[in-house]
């Protein structure tokens, strides 16, 4: 059995453990481990130099003996044309799958669209499962694809629960497509924009493609900024198991409206955020997150530059608030951090302060970004520059691996993966399902997604 | 020779017909196309008031919108400014980018010469033109006025919803200068959130205004948001968006669209009115064309009929004054010659006899007054007799008679059977005394006796073979015909044939002619 399959059926088992009911264990006083960490935790004395620092928040599994917090579940299912057959028929399965997992304090919506849009279930609590499960029985296929339509008509259906009384609900999207959007805004740039949008109204939309005739940057621009979760289901008898591991996700869910806020002081200068989206403002930077799932770990990993510093002298590098909201003591909850770092002239002193833990999401992550860059040079026309970048990044992982006191698993499966995108980008250049592969991977890398499977099979 | 009817040509009746319906039509097609007309200008005057209501209402919905956020940065506290601005950034939808721009100029927010990260620098280049202060902030038309919704708000608040175009693209920015301080604080606006919000009230004005499909459209007539397939519509109406978005129009597709000049489905339902119209006079022309044809031969034959049959009833009755008043006078002493010229005059009165009983039998028919009484008979022995009755004709004329050998029973009036009979013989003695011979055979077939008699005559031609049984038809139509008779032998004959449940029936070739009278069998002949 490779790693992974070890890693599938591990993720799998640790998905199917959260979801076998609606009440979990009990809350504790620190639902979220927060932590700042420096990739060296020693730099090197007297030089300028930049240093990686990652600012991790660490959810428990969520409480026991306390309901979970209400689900404000709008699916959003593409009915155009294209599809026809099976792909409709696993659709519409994997949404009376999705409703079957609801409770009675959860609301629930479907918006269905081609070239129009239209609620065939408004949102509301779910009082008549049969009638609901009759109209998603009764979606038929036709029409064009208003994807900006579907997504801006769920997220009306969404806010109808977003307000005063909706406060420690979760409010996500799962939006369903197999074609491109050809009417209305359709570009990565319009839908990224309205889902930086949905974010703020704690809205996430996790996007879902089927087949290989969506558009993947269109997808995953929406998902990433509004912070949901991105799925490339080729085989669309998978899309009840997707739909079931990301139920999973937003059932499990225990902090809302999560923002780190860092400050440096006058001579750290923050330069950039590895991965993900971050407010950048001089000393100061923002990120926000909208949800964190129990035992998920999410993080930034800021890239800083410090000034020459002479050895043994102690740094303050940056202070970090985490602000979020608890959703099981229903109360807003902040943390305060601060970094220092340290300074040493002995190179054998900085090499043994390496942080692998840092190391490895740092890898994992600027493999991701090398991905996104290989699409970008293909599409530049320079296949070879594309291949190169990637079997340079798996030297680098297999490199880093080497380096940790025990190798990464992660990293192991990892290098593996690129081999054969490697190997496939060369042979049979980035053909549509490749493009998709390479694009899902590197999104579901860089916004830390916690079910990865679309491509474990 | 034969005189034919004259016949009037459909053409005459067409043109009879046709013109008043013509004028007719083209009177009704002018008044049915201005009714279009009127019904478009109507349905043109529905879409138009629908497309301003509906434009009213968005631009309602987005004067509220804006409103509050004027509301908002009006509303922003005067220490700690840059942070509520920032704020707002963070948590309003709708608000893309911040900034704040001092009284002489100065960009305040976001702050200059510091890091920025990606997003904040293309905001400040896409608007540099006005934060380096070379477009003014607030044109001569710039908005002053007093919120009553918003009782807090300064009645000197200055504003300005200022479109902006950028790249090809379309961007709004909203800013305001409060209480007379000439700093400004302002947001750019999240065009796709602010479209996905219109997307949604465009939907709900759709299904208000019927189901008709609406449209944003930029200056570049691209589809913004629409509530529908808007490639390839026909029919489009729009309205100016106004001052709330200056660069758009809202566009409404009607279901029906609306067509200059005659519609398609006007066009078919007058085409296809035309059409039957056409048609309902070509088939009531040539159905007059028919009747009027018919009724005239009709006449034409009546006409011949009573020729004929005061012809038929003058050769006897001449025949029979002429012997008699020769006898009468005692002219003639030869007994022989008496004895012939009574014989003659015996048979001309049968002759006359066996005419008025075809004319009444033709009457009778006619009237619907036959009374036949069908009874099982021996259809050899009623041959025979009536053979008997006219043997000698056939003798003068020089024909033979071959009876059946067959025996058959027939269930039939014996009184129509020797009528039927008798005219038979009549026809063959008239048309095919020349033969010589006259056959006469018996067949059973099924319930029926099939009787044939076949002559040796010249036979009928076959474009006579079926009228021969037309009432008045004669072969020779013309008065100096060579054969006698009034036309009505065989119609009677089949007439009476079909009335007993047979039938009569003729034919024919060059050498003879053979009528096949079917009649049925009695019922306790039947197998």
């Amino acid at each position: 059995m490779n790693v992974n399959m070890l890693k599938f059926y591990g993720w799998m088992s640790v998905g199917l453990s959260l979801l076998l009911g609606n009440v979990w264990a009990a809350t504790t006083e620190h639902l979220i481990e927060c932590k700042v960490e420096l990739e060296r935790g020693v730099l090197e004395a007297d030089q300028q130099q930049t240093a990686v620092v990652k600012v991790s928040l660490l959810a428990d599994a969520p409480p026991q003996d306390a309901e979970r917090p209400p689900v404000n579940l709008c699916i959003v299912m593409d009915y155009s044309g294209s599809m026809q057959g099976n792909k409709m028929e696993q659709a519409r399965q994997a949404a009376l799958e999705a409703l079957s997992r609801l409770g009675a304090q959860d609301i629930f919506s479907l918006v269905i669209y081609d070239t129009h849009v239209e609620t065939l279930i408004p949102a509301g609590a779910l009082k008549d499962q049969r009638r609901a499960r009759e109209l998603i029985q009764s979606i038929r296929p036709s029409g064009n694809t208003n994807l900006f339509g579907g997504v801006s008509q769920g997220a009306s259906e969404l806010r109808k629960a977003v307000g005063d009384h909706a406060e420690g609900m979760v409010h996500r999207m799962i939006l369903l497509s197999d074609g491109l959007a050809n009417v209305g805004p359709s570009s990565p740039g319009e839908l990224g924009r309205l889902g930086t949008s949905l974010q703020k109204e704690g809205i996430s939309v996790t996007t879902i493609g089927v087949g290989i005739d969506y558009n993947e940057d269109v997808m995953t621009s929406l998902s990433q900024r509004s912070d949901g979760n991105t799925y490339f289901v080729e085989n669309e008898n998978d899309l009840a198991r997707i739909f079931n591991e990301e139920l999973g996700d937003v059932l499990s869910v225990v902090a809302r409206n999560v923002r780190i806020k860092i400050n440096c002081p006058e001579n750290v200068k923050p330069i950039r955020s590895i991965g993900r989206d971050a407010t950048i403002r001089g000393q100061s930077v923002e990120v926000d997150f909208n949800q964190l799932y129990g035992s998920q770990e999410r993080f930034l990993l800021l890239e800083v530059e410090v000034p020459a510093t002479a050895a043994d002298i102690e740094l303050p590098l940056l202070s970090a608030a985490i602000q979020y909201r608890n959703l099981f003591s229903e109360q807003d909850e902040t943390q305060s951090l601060a970094l220092n770092a340290q300074f040493s002239k002995r190179a054998d002193v900085v090499q043994a302060s390496y942080n692998e833990a840092v190391g490895k999401d740092l890898l994992l992550t600027n493999n991701a970004l090398a991905k996104e860059e290989a699409i970008t040079l293909y599409e530049q026309g320079d296949q070879k520059a594309a291949v190169e970048l990637l079997r340079r990044n798996q030297q680098l992982l297999i490199q880093g691996n080497e380096y940790f006191s025990v190798p990464q698993e992660e990293i192991t499966a990892e290098v593996n993966n690129l081999e054969l995108r490697s190997t496939q980008l060369e042979e049979e250049g980035l053909n549509t399902k490749n493009r998709k592969l390479l694009r899902t991977e590197a999104e579901q890398t860089k916004s830390q997604q916690r079910t990865k499977s679309s491509w474990f099979k | 020779m034969r005189s034919h009817p004259r016949r009037f040509p459909v053409w005459f009746f067409t043109i009879l017909v046709i013109l008043p319906v013509l004028v007719l039509a083209g009177v009704g097609m002018k008044m049915l196309f201005l009714e279009q007309q009127r019904l478009q200008e109507q349905t043109l005057s529905v879409h138009e008031r629908s497309l301003e209501q509906s434009a009213e209402r968005l631009r309602e919905r987005m004067e509220r919108l804006r409103d509050e956020l004027i509301f908002q940065l009006q509303s922003l506290p005067a220490s700690a400014k840059d942070e509520a601005l920032m704020e707002l950034q963070r948590s309003h939808p709708l608000v893309r980018n911040v900034f704040r721009v001092s009284e002489d100029g100065k960009v305040l927010l976001p702050k200059l010469g510091i890091y920025l990260d990606p997003e904040t620098e293309q905001f400040l280049s896409r608007y540099e033109a006005l934060f380096a202060d070379r477009v003014e902030w607030f044109p001569p038309q710039a908005e002053t006025k007093s919120f009553s919704r918003y009782k807090r708000a300064p009645p000197e608040l200055l504003s300005e919803w200022r479109p902006w175009q950028w790249a090809d693209r379309d961007s709004l920015l909203l800013y305001v200068s409060v209480g007379g301080q000439a700093e400004v604080v302002g947001v750019e606006i999240e065009m796709s959130a602010l479209y996905a919000r219109i997307d949604v009230w465009l939907r709900s004005l759709s299904i208000s205004a019927g189901g008709v499909d609406l449209a944003l459209l930029d200056r570049r007539d691209r589809v913004l948001v629409a509530t529908g397939e808007t490639e390839n519509r026909s029919g489009e109406l729009s309205t100016e968006m106004g001052a709330l978005l200056p660069y758009a129009r809202l566009a409404m597709y009607p279901q029906a669209p609306l067509e200059e000049g005659l519609s398609d489905a006007f066009l078919y339902v007058a085409g296809s009115l035309g059409l039957m119209l056409i048609l309902c006079i070509l088939g009531g022309t040539f159905g007059l064309t028919a009747w009027v044809n018919r009724s005239r031969k009709e006449a034409l034959q009546k006409t011949s009929f009573v020729s004929n049959v005061s012809h038929e009833f003058k050769t006897p009755l001449t025949t029979l004054r002429l012997y008699s008043e020769l006898l009468l006078e005692g002219r003639v002493k030869d007994p022989e010659k008496q004895k012939h010229y009574l014989q003659t005059m015996r048979n001309e009165s049968e002759r006359l006899a066996r005419l008025v009983h075809n004319v009444l039998d033709f009457s009778r028919l006619e009237m619907g007054r036959s009374r036949l009484q069908a009874v099982p008979l021996c259809v050899n022995d009623h041959l025979l007799a009536v053979v008997e009755r006219v043997q000698e004709r056939f003798t003068e004329l020089g024909m033979c008679v071959c009876l059946p050998e067959e025996q058959g029973w027939g269930f039939a009036d014996p009184d129509a059977v020797e009528q039927v009979m008798l005219n038979l013989f009549d026809n063959a003695m008239k048309y095919a005394s020349e033969g010589g011979v006259l056959r006469i055979k018996i067949q059973k077939s099924g319930d029926h006796l099939a009787v044939s008699f076949e002559d040796e005559g010249p036979g009928i031609p076959p474009s006579e073979q079926t009228k021969i049984f037309n009432a008045f038809h004669q072969v020779d139509m013309s008065i100096t015909r060579e054969s006698g008779g009034t036309g009505l032998g065989l119609h009677i004959s089949r007439r009476l044939a079909r009335e007993m449940n047979g039938d009569l029936s003729c034919h024919s070739d060059k050498t003879g002619c053979i009528f096949v009278w079917r009649i049925p069998v009695p019922p306790e002949e039947k197998s």
